[in-house]
């Protein structure tokens, strides 16, 4: 199995199908193939194929290729944990309306301006939560499944209600899912997941 | 001011967890395909492109504290994001063509589509340069340029740098405010793609060959897909 041109043949089919998923992932957010179990298996039968390649010492040219086959997979492996597919999906339709929660048996409301909410626009968000008397609270923006860093949006009590301005950026893989997550002090964390609408 | 705000930590610490998480998997593609034509030269020629891509993004987190208005200001970005992206996508399938080996046959469907005209030569030298080893000094310019590549992490950055630019009150505090929060935040994603960068360089000569051959397959998908984005 390690000696001849069989598994350099079958290793090479096999890079090119992990490069292909990797392609794939990369051109249409919505087709996910799940690359990271391919790629660690390669990675772990390479680097069993190294290490006998320099038991055997005869193959250094082999060996070489099974060093460059495990360089590969180890940054695909690193790409495919940024590139993994999230099983979330919108628990809300903001661009609808408002999407109410209930938390501790109270009630949260998140609504966005203007509708449909897009990307890359000053964007309104506005909270009603029951029984809170913070002066302001704070809303994190994050996409599920990819860092997009840290987009926090301070929301003002106006009103008996929570007020602020904020922008979600467009991610160029075309991906649309979002999760605004509040920390509502004595009342505890609630997420709401919805897509942009472009 | 600087390094002790907790926000240009903040900014650091994004654009490192960023780096690892985001842009090796986003960016890692682009990485290696210029570290395809750097040589011998393993370490020089990635800190030139990433102080060229990080002195770009100082320079827009400037332009943002500034105006203190992400939205305005991307507007007027937006064709010149896709006009790069465009190139990116263009040097990418051009980098894999000749890491496969095909290279010598895209040039001579290139001579030949266009055979007579002055088109061909621009091609040509622009084939030329995309396919054979740089000077040093084409890599800071490849930063600068490639800084500009629309990227979702860095748009956070920048979104950042407005509120703050908002809120400083005076717009030269907003300039400088908006200038630290950007270059922190590339200093941040410098170290992941560097080791991406350094990684590929020092694979050796006939492995990488093999590995990239394989690979180029993988630039070629991928700058088809960032030209028709920028173009759609």
């Amino acid at each position: 199995m390690i000696r001849g041109t069989w598994f350099s043949k079958w290793q090479f089919m096999e890079m090119l199908k992990l490069s292909t998923n990797y392609a794939m992932n990369l051109s249409d957010p919505q087709v996910k193939v799940n690359n990271c179990i391919p790629v660690l298996k390669f990675l772990i039968i390479s680097c069993l194929e190294l290490a006998a390649a320099v038991i055997i010492k005869t193959m250094t040219k082999t060996a070489r290729i099974y060093a460059a086959a495990i360089v590969f997979s180890a940054v695909l492996l690193l790409s495919c944990s940024a590139q993994q597919s999230s099983p979330d999906l919108p628990d809300c339709d903001i661009s609808q309306g408002p999407c109410a929660k209930t938390v501790m048996n109270r009630q949260v409301v998140l609504e966005i301006s203007p509708r449909p909410v897009e990307a890359m626009k000053e964007l309104s968000f506005r909270l009603t939560a029951e029984g809170c008397r913070e002066r302001e609270i704070f809303l994190d923006l994050t996409m599920p499944g990819m860092y997009m860093g840290e987009n926090r949006v301070v929301l003002r009590r106006v009103r008996g209600a929570y007020e602020g301005k904020g922008i979600i950026p467009r991610c160029p893989s075309g991906r649309r899912l979002w999760q605004a997550t509040i920390d509502i002090p004595g009342t505890g964390k609630v997420s709401y997941r919805f897509d942009v609408a472009r | 001011m600087w390094p002790a705000d907790p926000v240009f930590i903040l900014m650091f610490s994004s654009g490192l967890l960023g780096g690892f998480g985001h842009c090796i998997g986003m960016c890692g593609p682009v990485v290696a395909a210029y570290s395809l034509q750097t040589g011998e030269r393993r370490y020089l020629p990635h800190l030139l492109y990433n102080l060229g891509r990080i002195f770009t993004y100082t320079i827009l987190g400037g332009v943002m504290g500034l105006t203190g208005s992400f939205a305005g200001v991307m507007g007027f970005m937006e064709g010149m994001q896709k006009a790069v992206m465009a190139g990116l996508g263009l040097f990418m399938v051009v980098m894999g063509l000749g890491a496969s080996g095909l290279l010598p046959f895209a040039r001579r469907f290139l001579v030949m589509k266009i055979e007579g005209s002055r088109l061909s030569a621009v091609v040509m030298r622009a084939a030329r340069f995309l396919s054979e080893e740089r000077t040093m000094g084409a890599y800071f310019p490849m930063g600068l340029v490639l800084g500009f590549i629309p990227c979702g992490l860095l748009y956070t950055a920048f979104i950042g740098a407005a509120g703050a630019g908002a809120q400083a009150g005076d717009p030269v505090q907003g300039l400088l405010r908006g200038m630290l929060m950007l270059l922190s935040f590339g200093l941040g994603t410098m170290p992941a793609l560097f080791i991406l960068g350094s990684v590929v360089s020092h694979v050796g000569e006939r492995v990488r060959n093999f590995f990239y051959r394989t690979s180029a397959i993988v630039m070629v998908v991928t700058g088809a897909v960032f030209m028709v984005r920028a173009l759609a």
